[in-house]
């Protein structure tokens, strides 16, 4: 039996005073400090190798660019709806609208996509804006999950790709929503889930909740919401790209391609296909398409539910929000209902 | 000794049981998960590979030599897979495979509404080593043929009984029918894609309409002509979806005489556009035809010079030489037979050559006077028919029989049942496996048609080529095979 969280904002006490900016850690310093001395040493022990051939390190720059110029409406878009839903929906509003029922509530909420069409990555700033309104954290990751497949431009485009053929399209509707709210169930079970926030966030949110019985302007107040959401989800989106576009130069796709002869290994292959290549969840229908001469109706499935949900990008998104361990757990879950799903159409379809 | 209260350490008990349930929720979950996946990885390895879909359009197997089917398998198959492959009822095909897919090319035009089987002892998967046998059917399409009911009779409220066209199944035993047009007269039709266009008498039989309707709708609307006059060799390019006709008579001051047209039923202006030849004028045809399926046109003009037009582009016509007649395209081809007055000749599209045709001889007790003859293959085997006088009166009853005539032999395919009731004109499957044969009784009645007269009360009997049976018969004559 699920059990229904109480909003964040009734957990913690809240402050009335906004927290200044942090001095920059002696961890993260540390941590920089480190990769640049990694760097150096690289390039010394490496003098003698062979170049990174200049075609490769373009492909891997015109594919990180490819992933952000995808991505960056999104991002925006998704900015701008969470401000508007932070700033001018009355949380008692959002609140109201939900059932009470903590299943029935993330139901609800697995198809506000509907509403609010736009790409993973701009999910999750949307995510962050519910949970500052007071959505538990396994109503926000239920919705973050669902979104970006149960939204109507994931839904036509796969329709337009696929059709009704392998039912690909209901198994990624009906995945996606499962699996979405699996993880949702699985949250509400922890005694306090704020602890699975990263610690800045769950600051972040005790301040807006506190924000709410002040005074400023909602003008100044959307200008700081978006510096603040820019600043926190600008830079996971490049270096997320940044990585996605070198893992995929670097990456063998024969490889890959290789292994979707497999009933097995061709779910596996695309889903770390989906995990690496980053794509948004608008378009990768026509992506899959591509792959579908080669790939079984189970791989393209598991790469079209676990892809929106988690990959390299979105990980890089969402450790802004969640803590690692968070994200191991809830990364693990969301790759094994993945798999789970593709192997069991493959076999029974 | 601890300065925690009874309350507090009750609470933090109660947050420990609390995040031990959430722990054991999240390794229940994932436990579960791990053991369902390597369950089905298992059951997944250990199964042999298995037919996923086939992939290939049905009704090209039945229309067109070298179709192609691909049967798309789970898994790569090791190369020996294809050993023992078989497809029953027999047919030659070839087969190779193309990683996880077993392609099929047909070098045979198949049967209507045929399950065939496609069956192999061992098929092994390259990376899993499981093996399973090879067992799937496919059944091809059975088309639905149509003919044209010219009824002279006077019905209970003394107007005419309209001519119809009739929609029939092409299965033994099923007896269906439907209009899909009617008028008053109807001079001849022809069917494109889902639509039909029959060509409408007027009532000083000069002139003609043309109405258009479709197939699965009894809403009829006229095809815009280029003026009053005559159309004439109406004819359906099939599933591209257009018509063609020579039209005679007058726009404004332009003449037209036996002019190509074409209508395209996708167009929204809904006009007939005149084809033009060599010259960019007007192109007269003696005869014409789609290649099946095509919007390519194969024209006779009146100079003697066939044409490839492209009735869908721009594109200028293509000369194909000089020829006496033009006797049609051979079925499941793209090869278009013309007469010359040495013989006839084969002319392959795909390539531009031409070759002549050996066709055979029929025997000398095939009948006293050979008829029409239609090329059915592209090795010159044919149907022709032959009539024999029962009396000596010129005028009097005959004994008509059709025979397929090749280079290997000759063999009967058909004869009219009844003494004296003739065969009118036959024409042939596009698959090559059926002749429509129409066939008049002995007293038959011609009727008064200015073109494409016929007799009352025809029926068209489906006869195997082969074997010589009688599939099936309808009511009315012209079906859209001779179209």
């Amino acid at each position: 039996m699920s059990r229904s969280t109480l909003p964040t904002s009734t957990r913690r006490p809240t402050h009335h005073h906004r927290p200044s900016r942090a001095p920059i850690p002696t961890k993260r310093l540390l941590v920089a400090a480190g990769i640049l001395v990694f760097l150096i040493a690289l390039r010394f022990a490496t003098a003698d190798a062979a170049p990174i051939p200049i075609a490769a390190a373009r492909d891997a720059i015109t594919l990180a660019i490819s992933v952000i110029i995808e991505s960056l409406p999104f991002v925006f878009l998704g900015i701008g709806l969470s401000i508007a839903v932070q700033l001018w929906v009355p949380t008692r509003v959002i609140l109201r609208i939900l059932p009470k029922n903590a299943f029935g509530r993330r139901v609800v909420l697995s198809f506000l996509g509907v509403l609010l069409p736009v790409c993973e990555c701009g999910n999750l700033p949307l995510a962050r804006g519910l949970m500052s309104r007071g959505l538990t954290v396994s109503d926000s990751v239920t919705f973050l999950l669902a979104a970006p497949i149960l939204n109507p431009v994931t839904i036509i485009t796969t329709y337009q790709a696929f059709g009704w053929s392998d039912g690909i399209l209901v198994s990624r509707i009906a995945g996606g929503f499962v699996i979405a709210n699996l993880v949702g169930w699985m949250i509400s079970r922890h005694p306090n889930p704020t602890n699975l926030l990263t610690p800045d966030f769950a600051a972040s949110c005790r301040h807006d909740q506190a924000a709410l019985h002040g005074r400023r302007s909602r003008g100044r107040e959307a200008v700081e919401l978006f510096s603040r959401e820019t600043t926190s989800m600008l830079p996971a989106l490049f270096i997320g790209a940044a990585i996605a576009g070198t893992i995929q130069a670097a990456a063998s796709r024969e490889f890959l391609v290789a292994l979707g002869g497999n009933p097995v290994w061709s779910v596996i292959a695309l889903m770390a296909l989906a995990f690496v290549i980053s794509i948004c969840s608008n378009v990768d229908a026509f992506f899959a398409l591509s792959l579908g001469s080669t790939f079984s109706p189970g791989a393209l499935i598991a790469f079209l539910v676990f892809g929106p949900m988690i990959d390299i990008k979105m990980l890089a998104m969402m450790r802004t929000t969640f803590t690692t361990r968070a994200l191991v757990t809830l990364t693990s879950v969301v790759a094994l209902g993945a798999l789970v799903l593709g192997l069991g159409v493959n076999f029974f379809a | 000794m601890s300065s925690e209260t009874p309350v507090e350490k009750t609470s933090k008990r109660g947050q420990r049981r609390d995040l031990r349930r959430y722990r054991n929720t999240v390794l229940a979950l994932i436990l579960g998960l791990s053991l369902t996946a390597a369950a089905l990885t298992t059951v997944s390895a250990i199964r042999g590979p298995h037919v996923r879909e086939t992939i290939g359009d049905l009704t090209s197997l039945v229309q067109r030599d070298g179709a192609r089917l691909s049967l798309r398998v789970d898994q790569p198959l090791t190369d020996d897979s294809l050993e023992g492959l078989t497809i029953t009822p027999s047919v030659p095909f070839d087969a190779s495979l193309n990683v996880n897919s077993i392609d099929l090319r047909f070098t045979a035009l198949l049967d209507y509404g045929t399950e065939y089987r496609i069956s192999a002892p061992r098929l092994t998967g390259l990376y899993t080593g499981a093996d399973a046998p090879l067992d799937t059917t496919v059944t091809t399409p059975s088309p639905d043929v149509y003919t044209l009911v010219r009824d002279s009779r006077i019905g209970a409220d003394g107007q005419d009984t309209p001519d119809s066209v009739l929609r029939h199944r092409l299965s033994a035993g099923d007896a269906r029918n439907d209009v899909v047009i009617s008028a008053p007269r109807i001079q001849e039709y022809a069917i494109a894609s889902k639509f039909v266009a029959a060509v409408i008498l007027a009532d000083s039989d000069t002139s003609t309409t043309v109405e258009l309707a479709e197939l699965d709708s009894t809403n009829t609307y006229p095809m815009s002509l280029p003026g009053a006059g005559s159309v004439r060799q109406l004819r359906g390019s099939g599933a591209s979806g257009f018509f063609g006709f020579s039209f005679t008579g007058a726009s404004g001051s332009q003449a037209f005489t036996s002019t190509l047209f074409v209508y395209d039923t996708r167009d929204v202006s809904g006009v007939a556009r005149e084809i033009t030849g060599l010259d960019g004028n007007p192109l007269q045809v003696i005869d014409w035809r789609f290649i099946p399926g095509t919007t390519t046109i194969v024209a006779h003009s009146f100079d003697g010079t066939f044409l490839l037009i492209d009735a869908a582009g721009d594109r200028a016509p293509a000369p194909l030489g000089r020829h006496s007649e033009l006797l049609g395209i051979i079925p499941g081809t793209t090869t278009v037979a013309a007469l010359d007055p040495d013989g006839v000749a084969a002319i392959d599209l795909t390539t531009g050559e031409t070759a002549a045709l050996s066709l055979g001889e029929a025997p000398a007790d095939a009948g006293t006077y050979p008829g029409r003859q239609v090329i059915i293959d592209p090795s010159g085997a044919n149907l022709q028919l032959f009539s024999t006088p029962l009396t000596s009166d010129p005028g009097g009853p005959v004994e008509s029989s059709l025979w397929r005539v090749s280079t290997g032999g000759s063999q009967k395919v058909f004869t009219t049942a009844a003494p004296g009731s003739r065969i009118r004109d036959f024409c042939v499957s596009p698959n090559r496996q059926y002749a429509a044969v129409e066939v008049a009784s002995a007293d038959a009645i011609i009727d008064d048609y200015p073109a494409l007269g016929g007799y009352e009360g025809m029926t068209t009997s489906i006869v195997d080529i082969d074997s010589g049976a009688v599939l099936t018969s309808f009511y009315g004559f012209l079906p859209d095979w001779c179209r």
